[in-house]
């Protein structure tokens, strides 16, 4: 007998069968498990680390101004790309796009033989300029393609760049516009799938899946370029005259709310923003920095009292000592010994501060406090721009007869740029408080049809066009009479309201350190067009709103008015002269004159002659019109036919 | 009586022709595999996995016609042959890939013994206790003790030096015939308990070691082993190195899905992502191109091929043939259960092929004499009418 049967090897055959049959049962299950039940994300998965996919980036949608003057486009920056698999001596290709690339060739070694299926040069490949690009494609490489790219152009350069923001190399808007309309602006990339498999076949399944880029929609801002260009040129100069630490500027058009110019100084070239530090290019100040509005605010507090019948400006009087007591506090006068007995119009033409107390007196806390919230005061304007400021008030618990004085006239509290225009334009275009936008309209890239477009929005209704009159006749006196003098623009009855406010740093209000501003509009009796600039502690100046900004505004408001085709007015107030301000000189009409003629006859303007010929043929400014003494009118000159 | 047939008729045809279909589905993977390595003549590695196939199917044949038990003569001198060679690869072998796994000349042929030697280790191991079993042996526990002592004593040399090369894949393989043939000399349950509790307590002090005195432990696993360890548990944690082969393979395998992206259009094996995808981890394009339901015929392939082999080993009387025949069971389904886990995940990654579908000449061949021997025993095993007394 065997001490081994076959029974027993018999039976543990059946074991060993019943062993691999569990085996292979596991596996078939784990099998089902990853292909069946994990299959469809795994596959998923397997599709995109295939990634033989080229992108094909959309292009970005170009910001254009109210009449499609091109503020941000596209221009051509073709990419270099190598497939490794496809080149069969990568020290030549190497070598070869080391040179025309500019690049080491170790590194341009490493890339051409990535164990990848398409290898990015980047960055040195990456949206390359053309010439460029063509010596790449002139050497005939294999494995080596130029894929179409592009990149952002901003044609005016620093020219309304806080506004416009900027797009990075994946043209992906970083900042201002580009960024809180990046969704609409980039559109959705494309892709073409790679041909071949690694066998040089092609697989039909695969192959033509080729997507398409969906194009960004431009975007049609309500920025209207003209005004912007005036506005810039009008900072560059009060940045050269004064050295101020920073400018601030605004245009609105105050019956919709559009946004028609903006500017933030100091700026930067958004195709170099890498070269200034990231507090200028975050930083829009119009509705970024928040400060005390100053005497501008006046007009907040006028408004109110004129809604509320507080104050008849013409007939009520008030005897302004130069000072004022509240609540044990000796607040002064900006005129040392005061302005005197005044009219309230003449209280508001002065600036008087004791006279806005007592209007914010009349009116009580909480009705003063009321109104400053309805004009928008404390909240975002919800403009279309990242990064606002809400500004500060006082809690309305906390304000005692001190706190309301002061608000009264602009102290104390801190509001932004924008929250002025926005406030200002409501008490002048008869009480509608708008939304401020700069997105006008979005058009479609292909056909140019207007997709969606942005319609001016009233968020309150805050006082009645009568109201509104009254306060835009005072803001006009407040111009040719007051303290706003400096904005006067024959012909375009300008109202408006200077501002300077005290910088406060470490709960100290700083010494000869300002923000200086004036707020306008005109034309007063149906305004079109609010500006206001603020400019931050200029140098070697009296710092006040009606030395330094009012010319300004009033420079603005002229030029923009004319480039916008608004009729000069007739009936306006005229301009009250200081003693030491020579009276306008009215220009004579020099149109048919011959050059002869004008040298032998004297005007104490200047002449700026422009063209050959003998005759005067046209002239700006126009005959009839006022300008200071010394102005320089153009003249073109021409040979006369006849 | 049975009506005698001659040797050749007996041949399991049924066999013949699971591994003819296997040779059919080695032929697709590989060229749809391996083409992207010589895009401009994708047929090179199938034209030789055909020269392979045919050498191959000489050494079967050559196998299947001197009679097996005539191999008796020749399982002593191959053994020794086989441990020679190894000693030859640990001394002057040539090292590739980290491990010194072959002789010859890099640019000619290379030759790995250790593929040859899983034969004969079976080969010794059938023959050593076919004669155990030709003498009564006393059912003691100190009798088993000394039954495995000696199976151990023929089966560990070759396991160690393979181990060594390092090859854990195929030293594995020749502990799973060492443990196959451990269960078929018919030990006692208690016995095969000791070792499965052994080879279970030997593993959770790896572990334990590893987890409290890891200077001590990398003793005995090397940090290549480990990293592969590492690899199968969390792949996604090393999706760029050691975790890099599996992921993909996964992700190719699951795209396949049910019905598999068709020959040629996978996407993750025609990437050129998985390394090796021709030979060691050919079942992938397998399941990705035909899908759960390829994968799964592939299977069912195997086990009828094994459902088979054990058929035969039940039919033969010769208890040497039986022992021959399994053997060669384990040697196999070691090897299929072993790649295709690595594939889906389920056991770490080791260089094994899948048997009779990677691409390679030396696994093939050694597979392909492993079946001759099969198919020798069945052809010669003697039919009876009743049950032959012993």
């Amino acid at each position: 007998m065997k001490r081994v049967s076959l029974v027993t090897v018999r039976r543990r055959l059946i074991i060993t069968l019943l062993v691999g049959l569990l085996v292979f049962f596991v596996i078939i299950l784990r099998l089902g498990y990853v292909q069946i039940f994990a299959g469809g994300e795994i596959g998923e998965l397997a599709a995109e680390s295939w990634s033989r996919d080229i992108p094909f980036e959309a292009k970005r949608g170009e910001i254009l101004d109210r009449n499609d003057v091109a503020l941000a486009t596209n221009v051509s920056a073709p990419s270099v790309l190598v497939v490794p698999r496809q080149i069969d001596d990568p020290v030549e290709t190497a070598d070869k796009l080391a040179e025309a690339l500019n690049m080491e060739r170790e590194r341009a070694y490493e890339f051409v033989t990535k164990q990848e299926s398409i290898v990015r040069i980047n960055p040195e490949g990456r949206k390359i300029d053309n010439e460029t690009a063509d010596s790449v494609r002139s050497l005939t490489l294999d494995g080596v393609y130029i894929a179409e790219d592009n990149k952002r152009h901003y044609p005016f350069g620093q020219y309304l760049s806080h506004v416009l923001g900027f797009a990075g190399i994946d043209n992906q808007g970083l900042t201002g516009i580009e960024q809180y309309y990046d969704e609409q602006l980039s559109g959705k990339s494309g892709s073409v799938s790679f041909y071949s498999d690694a066998k040089g076949r092609r697989m039909p399944n695969l192959a033509d899946e080729y997507t398409p880029p969906i194009d960004g929609q431009d975007l049609r801002l309500t920025i209207n370029s003209d005004v912007q260009t005036i506005i810039e040129r009008e900072l560059d100069i009060a940045e050269a005259t004064y050295n101020p630490d920073g400018a601030t500027a605004i245009a609105m058009d105050p019956n919709s709310g559009e946004v028609l110019a903006m500017s933030s100084r100091p700026d930067y070239d958004p195709e170099d923003f890498q070269e200034v530090s990231p507090e200028i290019y975050n930083q829009n100040k119009p509705v970024w920095s928040q400060y005390e509005p100053g005497s501008t605010f006046k007009i907040i507090t006028l408004a109110a009292a004129l809604e509320e019948e507080k104050v008849d400006l013409q007939d009520d009087s008030f005897n302004d000592p130069g000072h004022v007591e509240v609540a044990g506090q000796n607040l002064r006068c900006w005129k040392k010994g005061g302005h005197g007995h005044q009219s309230f119009l003449e209280v508001v033409q002065n600036s008087c501060n004791p006279g806005f107390v007592e209007l914010g007196d009349r009116l009580g806390k909480e009705k003063l406090f009321q109104y400053i919230g309805d004009f928008g005061f404390g909240e975002q304007t919800g403009i279309d721009l990242q990064g606002e400021g809400t500004g500060i008030l006082f809690d309305l618990d906390n304000v005692g007869p001190l706190e309301q004085a002061t608000t009264a006239f602009g102290q104390g509290v801190s509001v932004t740029p924008i929250q002025q225009v926005v406030a200002v334009s409501a008490a002048i275009n008869g009480g509608r408080l708008y939304q401020p936008y700069l997105g006008k309209e979005w058009i479609d890239s292909e056909t140019g049809e207007v997709v969606h477009r942005q319609n001016p929005t009233v968020q309150r209704e805050l006082i009645s066009e009568e109201t509104s009159k009254k306060v835009r006749n005072a803001l006009e006196h407040v111009v040719a009479k007051g303290t706003g003098r400096g904005a006067y623009v024959d012909g375009y009855r300008v109202g408006g309201k200077t501002g300077t406010a005290q910088k406060a740093q470490g709960g100290r209000y700083l010494e000869n350190n300002h923000i200086v501003s004036f707020i306008g509009f005109a034309p007063a009796d149906d305004p079109e067009i609010v500006v206001y600039v603020a400019i931050d502690n200029p140098k070697d100046t009296m710092q006040f709103g009606g030395t330094v900004v009012a010319p300004i505004v009033g420079n603005i408001i002229d030029d923009s008015l004319r480039a916008m085709g608004v009729e000069k007015r007739e009936d306006q107030i005229e301009k009250e002269l200081n003693w030491d301000e020579e009276p306008l000189k009215e220009v004579p009409d020099l149109i048919g004159r011959t050059k002869r003629e004008l040298y032998d006859s004297y005007y104490d303007l200047q002449v700026d002659a422009h063209g050959d010929g003998e005759v005067v043929v046209n002239q700006a400014p126009d005959p009839g019109a006022k300008v200071e003494v010394g102005s320089t009118v153009r003249i073109y000159l021409d040979d006369k036919e006849d | 009586m049975q009506e005698r047939k001659t040797a050749f008729q007996q041949i399991d045809f049924t066999l013949l022709f699971l591994l003819f279909l296997l040779m059919c589905i080695s032929f697709l993977a590989v060229y749809s595999a391996s083409g992207q390595y010589f895009p401009n003549d994708p047929t090179f590695f199938l034209r030789r996995q055909v020269v392979w196939y045919g050498i191959g199917v000489v050494l079967m044949v050559g196998a299947m016609s001197i009679d097996y038990d005539l191999f008796r003569n020749f399982s002593i001198p191959f053994y020794g042959l086989g441990i020679f060679l190894l000693l030859l690869v640990a001394l002057f072998g040539i090292e590739q890939n980290g491990a010194q796994r072959w002789l010859g000349h890099p640019d000619f042929l290379l030759f790995q013994p250790s593929e040859f030697v899983k034969i004969f280790v079976v080969l010794a191991l059938a023959h050593y206790l076919y004669h155990i079993s030709q003498r009564p042996r006393p059912k003691t526990f100190k009798e088993d003790c000394k039954l495995v002592g000696s199976v151990l004593v023929i089966g560990l040399p070759p396991f160690v030096l393979i181990l060594e090369q390092p090859d854990l894949g195929t030293a594995l393989v020749v502990g799973a015939v060492i443990l196959t043939m451990i269960l078929m000399a018919g030990v006692t349950w208690r016995m095969i308990g000791l070792i499965v509790g052994t080879i279970t307590v030997g593993i959770g002090f790896l572990v334990w070691l590893h987890n409290n005195f890891f200077e001590f432990f990398t003793n005995f696993i090397n940090t290549h082993q480990l990293n592969r360890i590492y690899a199968w548990l969390d792949p996604y944690n090393y999706p760029t190195d050691i975790g890099y082969q599996l992921i993909h393979a996964l992700q190719g395998i699951g795209a396949g899905q049910l019905y598999g992206s068709g020959f040629t259009e996978g996407v993750k094996s025609q990437s050129g992502a998985i390394p090796e995808i021709h030979t060691d981890f050919i079942f992938t394009v397998i399941a990705e191109e035909f899908g759960f339901f390829g994968a799964t015929v592939l299977i069912v392939i195997y086990f009828l091929m094994f459902y088979r082999m054990i058929i035969i080993a039940f039919t033969c009387n010769n208890t040497f043939g039986t022992y021959l025949v399994s053997g060669t069971v384990g040697l196999l389904v070691f090897q299929v259960f072993q790649n295709i886990g690595m594939a889906v995940g389920v056991m770490p990654i080791t260089g094994l092929a899948l048997p009779f579908i990677s691409y390679g000449g030396s696994a093939l061949i050694t597979n392909m004499i492993a079946i001759g021997i099969v198919l020798n025993v069945n052809m010669r095993t003697k039919h009876y009418m009743f049950g032959k007394g012993e």
